[in-house]
């Protein structure tokens, strides 16, 4: 940029356009599922549109908190304010205890002796909340992420299975405020610190996985059939009541405990608490299965998006 | 030059409508497409052409004949029903300015928004914003929300951001009329400095007279079909022609009446 180069005024790029310019090759055959569901395919298109991905993140968090009084407080006012209600009902009224004390096999930096009955079950359930919650947020909010943007979608060229992955990274400062004030009431409440915390990113690998296939199931389905989100909020309290997030896995009685497992939230939460709260390994084999279970439903989840949205101009 | 490869090649391409009357319909489409859904008809259909690099070429036809739908398919925003389309290189479309734009964002950042889309790293996007806000004259209300733009502004902007970044081929529909005269005259120089680095040109027009300063080349749409390509004076006599002439019904007997589906979704721009 030398002043004196004579300039085209207000051209960004002085360069000719390209011979060797990239093909692009639009036919009305799907896109053949060998590639579809290659993973390489889809981590290509994730990174291709990172930055996309995080403006459209960071524009929902900015939106979803604009105008509030309390702004960022209410991610963890919305948990608090649930915990205090079921601690009631269940800890107070029904007189569920949580499993006394910490397995003596865990490591945790511990400075107290014991924990009241009350304080035991609010932390445990809280951890299982906020990893409960962050799944709900991202499937409550999926079936109109494509249906609300219908420009997007019909007027303009866009990557529109960007707007999954987006929806999940928006959710992700909550999940880390939750887990947060989890190792806070942690250390406060029970005087605990866990010495295997550095495993939590392998526990939250599947719960990411799972919401982003949710996220792109629910959002192609959400464009076709108008009343999915009822379906969602029906199967959000069944998943709720059917991972251990109120109640120890060990109180549920032998006989449903396969069908439980079957919940893909059980094993996260389960893994959650050991890591976050207990200083316990998640057990290796159910949870490397889970993994793979999640990362499959994720791609087989995409692959269908990119199928669906040839429909989306059809019917937007 | 002769042997490159063309920029834009369209084979055997059609593009079909169906008026599902439930977006459930659509889905079970899916699950048998072969299955023609009642009532749809083919808004385009064997459209088969080459458009090499630096080419400037009209698009000629009544309201209707598939225009709209034809630059719809080349910029990706609908897919094609049958055919084959092959694009080298990045289209520009300058078909619903401002249409992917966030109103709750301020203009600097959805200029931002826009050039990511394009495959500008936000980082340059950034650097260049301030040359993109001169040229549509919106650098004093920079940093207000879009919704507080007239529909003017926002199309000013729309038009300066998409023509920022040096395409390869460029759609552009005549009712591109954006801002005041003077502002007009520099759409119009920027256009034309495109054309003068080789961009090629895909220009949507009803009218051949305001084509004639661009384009040596016509496509003739006439109720889907392409009936004319060649120089553009015969493309505007052949045009000629059949604007004098009733429409021809559509071979499946749908033929949509006057501002039909087709034409619906063409752009039409907020005017200032």
């Amino acid at each position: 940029m030398t002043p004196s180069a004579p300039q085209t005024p207000a051209l960004a790029s002085e360069k000719e356009p390209r011979p060797d310019a990239p093909v692009a090759r639009i036919t009305a055959r799907p896109v053949p599922l060998a590639v579809l569901l290659d993973p390489r395919s889809v981590l290509a298109s994730l990174w291709r549109w990172r930055h996309l991905a995080i403006h459209l993140a960071w524009r929902d968090l900015n939106t979803r908190y604009r105008g509030n009084h309390l702004g960022l407080l209410w991610l963890l006012g919305q948990p608090l304010l649930s915990l205090t209600v079921f601690t009631f009902v269940f800890a107070d009224v029904l007189g569920v205890r949580w499993p006394p004390g910490a397995p003596a096999d865990g490591h945790v930096l511990a400075w107290a002796a014991s924990a009241s009955p009350r304080a035991e079950y609010a932390v445990h359930v809280f951890t299982g909340l906020v990893l409960y919650g962050f799944f709900a947020d991202v499937a409550s909010a999926a079936p109109h992420l494509v249906l609300w943007r219908p420009t997007l979608a019909r007027r303009v060229p866009f990557p529109l299975e960007t707007l999954a992955p987006a929806c999940v990274l928006s959710w992700l400062p909550v999940l880390a405020a939750g887990v947060a004030v989890s190792l806070a009431a942690n250390a406060l409440f029970r005087g605990q610190f866990s010495l295997t915390l550095w495993l939590l990113p392998f526990v939250l690998a599947p719960l990411i996985l799972f919401a982003l296939a949710f996220a792109w199931t629910l959002s192609a389905l959400g464009v076709f059939l108008r009343d999915v989100r009822f379906v969602v909020a029906a199967g959000l309290q069944l998943l709720l009541f059917t991972a251990p997030v109120f109640y120890p896995f060990e109180r549920v009685p032998e006989a449903y405990r396969p069908l439980l497992a079957l919940n893909p939230l059980t094993p996260v939460v389960e893994g959650g608490r050991r890591v976050i709260l207990e200083g316990l390994f998640p057990p290796l084999v159910p949870f490397g299965l889970t993994t793979l279970v999640a990362a499959a439903l994720a791609l087989t989840a995409h692959a269908a998006f990119i199928r669906a949205k040839r429909g989306f101009p059809d019917v937007m | 030059m002769s042997c490159e490869a063309p920029a834009l090649s369209l084979h055997a391409v059609g593009r079909r409508y169906a008026p599902y009357r439930r977006p459930a319909q659509r889905l079970a489409h899916f699950l048998r497409p072969r299955r023609t859904p009642p009532g749809a008809f083919w808004a385009l259909r064997g459209i088969t052409l080459d458009i090499h690099r630096g080419e400037s070429v009209a698009v000629l036809g009544r309201n209707g004949a598939g225009k709209s739908t034809l630059l719809q398919l080349i910029a990706g925003v609908l897919p094609p029903t049958e055919g084959e389309l092959l694009i080298r290189g990045r289209v520009a479309p300058l078909l619903e300015l401002g249409a992917g734009f966030d109103p709750e964002f301020t203009g600097r950042e959805n200029i931002i928004l826009a050039s990511i889309l394009v495959g500008i790293p936000p980082s340059e996007a950034r650097r260049r914003a301030d040359a993109i806000l001169d040229f549509a004259e919106l650098a004093d209300v920079a940093a207000g929300p879009l919704k507080h733009y007239s529909s003017g502004m926002v199309a000013r902007l729309g038009f300066a951001v998409a023509t920022e970044w040096l395409p390869d081929i460029l759609l552009v529909d005549e009712t591109l009329a954006v801002g005041d005269a003077g502002f007009q005259a520099r759409c119009a120089d920027r256009i034309d400095a495109h054309l003068r680095r080789g961009v090629t040109l895909l220009y949507v027009s009803h009218d051949p007279a305001s084509a004639r300063r661009l384009c040596a080349r016509g496509l003739l749409l006439r109720a889907g079909r392409l009936s004319f390509d060649g120089p553009l004076p015969d493309a505007a006599a052949a045009y000629d022609a059949v604007a004098a002439l009733p429409d021809r019904p559509r071979e499946d007997g749908a033929n949509p009446p006057e501002g039909s589906l087709a034409e619906s979704r063409r752009s039409s721009y907020p005017l200032p």
